[in-house]
């Protein structure tokens, strides 16, 4: 053990008192975008890890960051996603490199419980602030996928039930998958060591990166939306609300002030075997993902909706499909002033998954130019991007 | 001056009696037990498993936990044992841990079975495998595990270990 870097983050860990865990400001993880892909590099310094454990912990890494999209990357705006681990032992002086987040090796016997655990600043980015890991030399392949989730920004996603309310995880304190937040909560890799990586920890994971500078998608106009959902998973009756509510008047007034947008699906589902968070659905059933949009748009001008153009395509894999196969019915748009209304459902072949869908939002007025697209997530995630002066904002969003 | 002289004594109630003088609170006073104080302090606080990772990584002694495994409150007994049978290594260890074989913590059984059936403890075996059904959690599990998966994956890799030899 190098006790230098030991006793210093000792040391940091008792100034802090535990509880609002400082560690030094640096911008350990990057982001970079080409028309290729995009790759997200995350430097980890390591103390107490042999070239192979930390070979291994690659390996474990990429088959499910990388290779987690059914065996392939996942994507983003088209590209695809690579997550790099750089793993460096730290020098035998104890120094440890500001450029890199600390990864602590615990040598643990077969049979030992070690909770292998990653420590962050609460609110900061893994490109702002290094997070600190204590993993065991001997954690699973999975705990290591998941450790390195929190390594990308994310946090654990379950609950504890904590009966007295001490705020302690006590004994008898049970946990359980934080379906609020998730409705896939149950069966995510960071909530459950049996869990998956979806795309929503992708999309996340990126914002957490700064994917939004990084395509120059400006965020400052349209404040992130709530959303919520309910009952999970199962099978009929499933549905999941999504909520995008829109707070800030943009540059252009003629959406100012306008009410919650708020976006419906709905997934009617005649098999089991179907998740929210993928809509999958078991081959050789027959289920219908309704997707419908509820809007309450209050504006002195007319607004339209239209699923015209690709842009009302879903996508399959993370990959567009050309809408024509899926929309059975958008109607035409409604117009006015305070208007309300539902619209279209999608009809969603056996055997396929679905991650996400666009609407494409266009004022045929002509005041404020040629639309934009919302794109959502089968998590929950709404992002929105409109078009140049489209509406009340302007550049890509998403709700978390 | 040598040591056990009587001036010596004399010297050692003088300073005594200096040192009650400035009346030092007793909280501030080095702990009889560090390593034991340490794990009540993190059995209670807010970020436990924080805490008792720090305490274990730097490997004590565990006669030093043994106010604290005996502690009639379950969640300090639970924080020493998850610590002690992190520094186990020995023979003399288990026997200071093997009275927590019996422990109405399934948890706690779980942790020290573990730990020693790793040392080769037959009876800490069966413990582990009488476990294999528990649906209780593991303390400050990440992400959540019951006692019963921990149990199993316990004794397939102690197995496997062993076939390694």
């Amino acid at each position: 053990m190098k006790a230098r870097a030991f006793a210093s983050m000792i040391a940091a860990l008792g100034a802090a008192g535990l509880t609002t865990l400082l560690w030094p400001v640096h911008a350990a993880s990057s982001l970079a975008v080409s028309d290729g892909e995009i790759t997200v590099v995350v430097p980890l310094e390591v103390e107490g890890a042999s070239d192979e454990l930390t070979g291994a912990w690659m390996e474990a890494i990429d088959a499910a960051w990388n290779k987690g999209n059914k065996g392939g990357a996942f994507h983003y705006c088209g590209r695809p996603v690579r997550f790099v681990p750089v793993f460096k032992q730290i020098a035998p002086s104890g120094t440890m490199d500001p450029g890199y987040h600390g990864l602590f090796v615990m040598p643990v016997r077969p049979g030992q419980y070690f909770v292998s655990k990653v420590l962050h600043q609460a609110g900061s980015s893994p490109t702002q602030a290094n997070r600190n890991g204590f993993i065991a030399d001997t954690a699973s392949a999975a705990t290591v996928a998941h450790e390195f989730g929190h390594y990308l920004g994310l946090d654990d996603e379950y609950l504890v039930i904590d009966r007295n309310g001490n705020g302690q995880r006590d004994e008898g304190d049970t946990t359980r998958p934080n379906t609020a937040a998730h409705a896939d909560a149950a069966s995510s890799l960071m909530g459950t060591l049996d869990g998956a990586v979806f795309q929503r920890h992708i999309d996340e994971a990126l914002e957490e990166h700064g994917i939004a500078d990084a395509l120059q998608c400006p965020t400052e106009i349209l404040v992130r939306g709530v959303y919520t959902t309910q009952p999970v998973g199962g099978c009929n009756g499933d549905r999941a609300t999504i909520e995008a509510r829109v707070t800030a008047d943009g540059r252009n007034d003629s959406y100012a002030g306008q009410g919650p947008v708020a976006i419906t699906w709905r997934a009617l589902n005649r098999c089991p075997n179907t998740l929210f968070g993928g809509y999958r659905v078991a081959p050789g059933t027959t289920s219908t993902l309704e997707i419908s949009a509820r809007y309450d748009l209050r504006s002195g001008h007319a607004v339209t909706i239209s699923t015209s153009g690709h842009h009302q395509s879903l996508f399959l894999s993370g990959e567009p499909i050309a809408s024509g196969n899926f929309i059975q019915q958008w109607p035409e748009i409604v117009k006015g002033t305070n208007v309300r209304g539902t619209l279209a459902s999608f009809t969603v072949p056996h055997g396929e998954w679905i991650t996400g869908a666009v609407f494409r939002f266009e004022n045929r007025e002509g005041v404020l130019g040629p639309g934009g697209d919302m794109r959502l997530f089968g998590s929950g995630t709404v992002e929105i991007c409109p078009t140049s002066s489209a509406g009340p904002f302007e550049g890509c969003t998403t709700s978390r | 001056m040598r040591a056990g002289s009587p001036a010596a004594s004399l010297f050692t109630i003088l300073l005594l009696l200096a040192a009650a003088r400035c009346s030092a609170p007793a909280t501030t006073a080095e702990p009889a037990e560090p390593a034991a104080e340490a794990v009540r302090a993190a059995a209670h606080s807010a970020v436990p498993i924080e805490r008792l990772t720090t305490t274990a990584r730097r490997r004590g002694r565990i006669p030093d936990l043994a106010s604290a495994l005996a502690d009639p409150d379950p969640a300090v007994r639970r924080a020493a044992t998850y610590v002690a049978a992190l520094w186990a290594d020995d023979p003399t260890d288990a026997a200071i841990l093997r009275p927590l074989l019996t422990d109405a913590d399934a948890a706690v059984r779980a942790i020290v079975a573990g730990s020693l059936a790793g040392l080769g403890d037959a009876g800490a075996r069966t413990t582990l495998a009488s476990l294999g059904d528990s649906t209780d959690e593991m303390p400050w599990s990440d992400p959540p595990m019951t006692v019963g998966a921990f149990a199993r994956s316990a004794i397939t890799a102690i197995d496997a270990a062993g076939a390694r030899r």
